[in-house]
């Protein structure tokens, strides 16, 4: 009897130490409330292991763990059953540009001008795109953008003219990203992500439209509400009117958010 | 031996929770704190190549064992496809597309050299990703003097889209995929893939992803380049299990078909970069 009070009391002060602030193993000296030491170090939870977690731990491939809402580490399907999920989503927007703003029956998309009274390039905002993000994010973005080319203002609708016959036009796309949904700041104004271009000349009977301009990029963002502004922007003659629909068939718009 | 069998059992019952800041753990191990952590020094940057290193976090993952470990970079991502000439190099019916006055559909052209390797299975949903440079060949005939000659801006669309895998020696033999795991149709299809000689009928539908265009112009019937041009797509689309296999559509536009004659364009006359990525979100 007197050896079994003996081990009790060995195995309380047992506990004891374990109350205290930080425990090392393989250390003296813990610097994180639980601190293994050694090149080989790890822990081993046997409740997530193959046997006990079939479900979602085949035993050969590794299985992506999580902490849930108590913190505690888990493995799951992605679906929250175990409440654990994956951050990693695709926002699929079709068509994000509206076929036709000026309601005039025609596929025009939104028109950016480059009259013939002078100007030589004109840059227009096609669209804005808003996403939200429950936390800090890497968001790439793939979009593609079409476009039809006419010589007198696609806006005000047809009969629609070519552009200067057997001159080369220029056009571009890109959008800039404004963090938080209030508007581009100074920073935000000078970064442009995504920059697509490509040339057009035709004579009579040429193909007006619409080709595809594909951009993509990738960047950060903190968790919160987030807005894309699309550009597009016409380069031409002085003496030419260009007038470019920027949108007017089937658009794509991917934005993958993923951490 | 009594006495020992009984220490046993009393030291096993009092450690079978942990707790760390805490006398009352709620899991086996229990870290409590508001600022509570651990540290696996076998998991650091110094001590295991697949940490990403300080500015970075990594993910962690668990073996059969229920160990923690890192390097499970395959279970997030996977290269399912990665060619350098996808589609054969040829330059007859099966690589052809037909030049259309209205842009009305698409024209499926082209067979992937390697289709044995190149169909892929993906065994749980997936994020797709699709980086293609398709090469293309645009003129009126193979002469000396065959290119055309007009001016006329015309438009080179392409688009990928998936079959799946029903025959695994022909990749035409499946049904092409219209919808992605949500059951939405790709890119606010269904597209037409397959438009007749005349096109005016629509044969098949399918999801046409990473469309691309550009314009192509030439005014010498024998200067000009007419070959080696690309159409560069890329694209994302949410797929469910299955085996696929990639393929391409391609239309050629032009305001006027009259006033040149028939025009062809050949798919994947070139060399064609291909890559298909899984983004796994299970």
């Amino acid at each position: 009897m007197k050896l079994i009070t003996i081990l009790i009391a060995i195995a309380t002060l047992a506990i004891c130490q374990f109350g205290v602030a930080q425990v090392g193993i393989g250390t003296t000296s813990p610097v994180e409330d639980l601190h293994l030491a050694g090149s080989n170090a790890t822990i081993r939870i046997e409740s997530l292991n193959s046997t006990n977690n079939s479900t979602y731990n085949d035993g050969v491939k590794l299985s992506p763990a999580y902490v849930d809402g108590n913190g505690d580490i888990t493995i799951g399907n992605g679906t929250g059953v175990s409440g654990s999920e994956p951050f990693n989503f695709l926002i699929v927007v079709d068509n994000f540009i509206p076929d036709d703003p000026y309601l005039l029956g025609l596929r025009t998309g939104t028109v950016v001008n480059s009259n013939d009274l002078g100007e030589s390039f004109k840059e227009g905002q096609i669209t804005t795109v808003t996403f939200t993000t429950p936390v800090d994010a890497f968001v790439e973005v793939k979009y593609g953008v079409t476009m039809i080319l006419v010589g007198n203002d696609l806006s005000l609708g047809c009969p629609c003219f070519y552009v200067d016959l057997d001159q080369a036009v220029t056009m571009l796309t890109y959008f800039k990203v404004d963090l938080n949904n209030d508007g581009l700041d100074a920073t935000e104004s000078t970064k442009a992500y995504g920059q697509k271009a490509q040339y057009y000349s035709t004579n009579n009977q040429g193909s007006a439209g619409y080709p595809y301009m594909n951009g993509q990029a990738i960047f950060t963002v903190p968790a919160g509400t987030h807005t894309l502004y699309f550009y597009g922007q016409v380069r031409d003659d002085a003496a030419s009117y260009t007038s470019v629909g920027f949108g007017g068939a089937q658009d794509y718009l991917k934005i993958r958010v993923y951490n | 031996m009594r006495v020992l069998f009984l220490g046993i059992l009393i030291t096993q019952s009092l450690i079978g929770q942990v707790g760390i800041n805490t006398t009352n753990p709620q899991q086996t191990l229990h870290v409590a704190d508001a600022t509570a952590n651990a540290r696996l020094e076998g998991l650091n940057t110094a001590n295991n190549n697949d940490n990403l290193g300080a500015q970075s976090t990594t993910r962690v993952y668990i073996d059969a064992d229920g160990d923690l470990v890192l390097g499970g970079a395959a279970e997030k991502v996977e290269i399912l496809v990665d060619t350098e000439n996808y589609l054969a190099d040829v330059e007859d019916p099966t690589s052809l597309v037909n030049q259309t006055g209205n842009a009305f559909g698409y024209e499926i052209a082209g067979n992937p050299i390697d289709f044995t390797n190149h169909q892929f299975t993906l065994t749980k949903n997936a994020i797709v990703e699709v980086n293609y440079s398709v090469s293309f060949s645009l003129y009126k005939t193979s002469g000396t003097s065959g290119r055309i000659d007009d001016r006329h801006a015309r438009i080179v669309q392409t688009g990928l889209y998936f079959r799946q895998v029903t025959d695994p020696t022909d990749p035409y033999a499946g049904p092409a995929v219209i919808n992605d795991v949500d059951g939405v149709p790709i890119n606010g299809g269904p597209w037409c893939i397959d438009v007749n000689a005349s096109g005016t009928v629509c044969q098949e539908t399918g999801g046409l992803l990473a469309l691309n265009g550009q314009f192509y112009v030439n005014s010498d019937s024998r200067n000009g380049e007419y070959r080696d041009m690309w159409n560069t797509g890329t694209d994302y689309v949410k797929l469910p299990p299955g085996t696929y296999v990639a393929l391409f559509a391609g239309q050629l536009a032009v305001g006027n078909v009259s006033g040149t004659g028939a025009v062809k364009m050949y798919l994947g006359s070139g060399k064609d970069e291909l890559q298909i990525i899984a983004h796994y979100y299970d």
